[in-house]
């Protein structure tokens, strides 16, 4: 058996025990639940617009971009989402909305499969890749004196290709410079992950409605990340277009 | 779910307002015929008259009574119906003036995406239902529809004043793709069909339209003319 395939069979086999996602380590008391979905996107192709005109173009070996998005809520990630019927995809936005979510954007997939660590940080503007972390409703008792507010993110790769992306994320919340010297909400978390890569084209699509929950969420904090399930999704493009 | 059963269910039992159909050679379904009206766009948003209103023909695969005010159902079901209008097939043709439409005339429009780059009166406005993307969707499979589309429009009935108002007549919609614009992939075809739409009051379309948040879909209910 080659190694690709056979790293697919232990990734599937992993899923199948539930390990897709393991986590270790907290911030402080608040714990980051983002196991029950994971999704990992290799995009490697964009579709140019010229004057009404569709033309999917591929990427730059160089080019190629992978995306990754954990929840903590169970979803049907193998499902085109814009299809779902009213009710479902008002659950799943909910779900979105309402629990753990973290978003990686962009991550250079000729850096990973170098083996190369890439890394960002909510304060940083020469980040590797943008990302974006909303938490689920968090009782009072938790959060003490508010969260850390500096949020970053390293990934660490341990074999990622055109099929399986296996590596090691770092979740760090700190206390931002800009906040009170209080006993702010602090830590890290490791998240161990192996996913087999979703199909390019639903992947990116489903993608299209939980980037925006996510930055939504981010953005609005604990307290009122639910209200983020009505973001108004990204484009979607196809053969018929924009939509 | 249910909304789809129901929908499903007055679609198979002939329960539709107006009649619609067309072919197409785009390897596709092309159907907008659940549902379709036309009403006369007679007041703007001043409520002002027009001495020659717009005329606009609606279809959608969506089934409803475009005479019955939707405001009676809950939101829910409001909801679910918007939803649905979005991944169906619709066709709209706005006529610039009640006036010129009449039995025998043809109008036509060209159209680079959503631009119009030629008309005779006529804004032709198709939405094709999205694809369902599934684990076998690649963009090495993604042949997207050519980007002009030239349609004509002949109208064999115009009666507005009739107790049974109704706007006739028949559609041919090329999709040509153009040479240095649109990719090799790109996928010619033709939609051509017949409809028979009955008029509806103004007030009571305007407002189911807004209901059913065509704005983004459809640019209904229009907006106002643009000032000379």
């Amino acid at each position: 058996m080659r190694w690709p395939a056979l790293a697919v069979v232990v990734v599937a086999l992993w899923a199948i025990m539930g390990c897709a996602v393991l986590t270790e380590g907290s911030f402080d008391d608040v714990e980051l639940q983002v196991a029950a979905t994971a999704v990992a996107v290799l995009d490697q192709h964009d579709v140019l617009q010229r004057d009404g005109a569709l033309i999917p173009v591929q990427r730059a070996p160089r080019d190629r971009r992978l995306h990754l998005w954990l929840s903590g809520a169970d979803l049907p990630e193998t499902e085109d989402w814009q299809h779902l019927d009213d009710e479902r995809l008002l659950d799943v936005k909910h779900q979105l909305a309402s629990n753990d979510l973290l978003v990686l954007r962009d991550l250079s997939f000729d850096d990973l499969n170098d083996g190369d660590d890439v890394a960002a940080a909510s304060d940083d503007d020469g980040s590797d890749f943008s990302f974006a972390l909303s938490h689920r409703r968090l009782e009072n008792g938790v959060v003490g004196a508010g969260l850390g507010a500096r949020i970053s993110v390293e990934v660490e790769p341990i074999s990622v290709d055109e099929e399986v992306f296996q590596a090691k994320l770092f979740v760090r919340r700190a206390r931002a410079v800009d906040q009170p010297p209080a006993d702010v909400v602090t830590g890290e978390v490791i998240l161990s992950l192996a996913l087999a890569l979703a199909p390019e084209r639903l992947g990116e699509a489903n993608l299209a409605f939980v980037a925006p929950i996510a930055a939504c969420g981010q953005a609005r904090g604990p307290g009122a990340a639910q209200a983020c399930k009505d973001a108004p999704r990204e484009p979607i493009i196809d053969e018929s277009g924009v939509h | 779910m249910r909304l789809a059963l129901f929908l499903l269910l007055l679609s198979v039992t002939g329960c539709r307002f107006g009649e619609a159909q067309f072919t197409t050679d785009l390897e596709t379904v092309f159907d907008p015929g659940g549902t379709v009206f036309s009403y006369l766009d007679e007041r703007d948003a001043n409520l002002a008259e027009d001495s020659d209103p717009r005329v606009v023909v609606a279809m959608t695969w969506i089934v409803f009574d475009p005479q019955s005010d939707l405001n009676d159902l809950d939101g829910a079901a409001l909801s679910a119906m918007s939803h649905e209008m979005g991944l169906r097939d619709t066709l709209v043709l706005v006529f610039d003036g009640r006036g010129a439409v009449d039995a025998g005339e043809e109008f036509s429009c060209t159209k680079d995406g959503d631009v119009i780059v030629e008309s005779s009166g006529l804004d032709a406005r198709v939405h094709l239902a999205p694809e369902r993307l599934t684990a076998t969707s690649t963009f090495a499979n993604l042949e997207p529809i050519a980007s002009r589309s030239v349609s004509v429009v002949s109208i064999d009935v115009a009666a507005f004043d009739d107790a049974d108002a109704v706007v006739a007549g028949r559609l041919a919609l090329d999709f040509v793709a153009i040479e240095g614009r649109d990719g090799a992939s790109a996928r010619e075809g033709k939609i051509e069909g017949t409809f028979r739409a009955p008029v509806v009051d103004e007030r009571i379309a305007e407002s189911n339209l807004a209901l059913l948040d065509s704005d983004d879909l459809l640019g209904l209910p229009l907006s106002p003319r643009p000032q000379p």
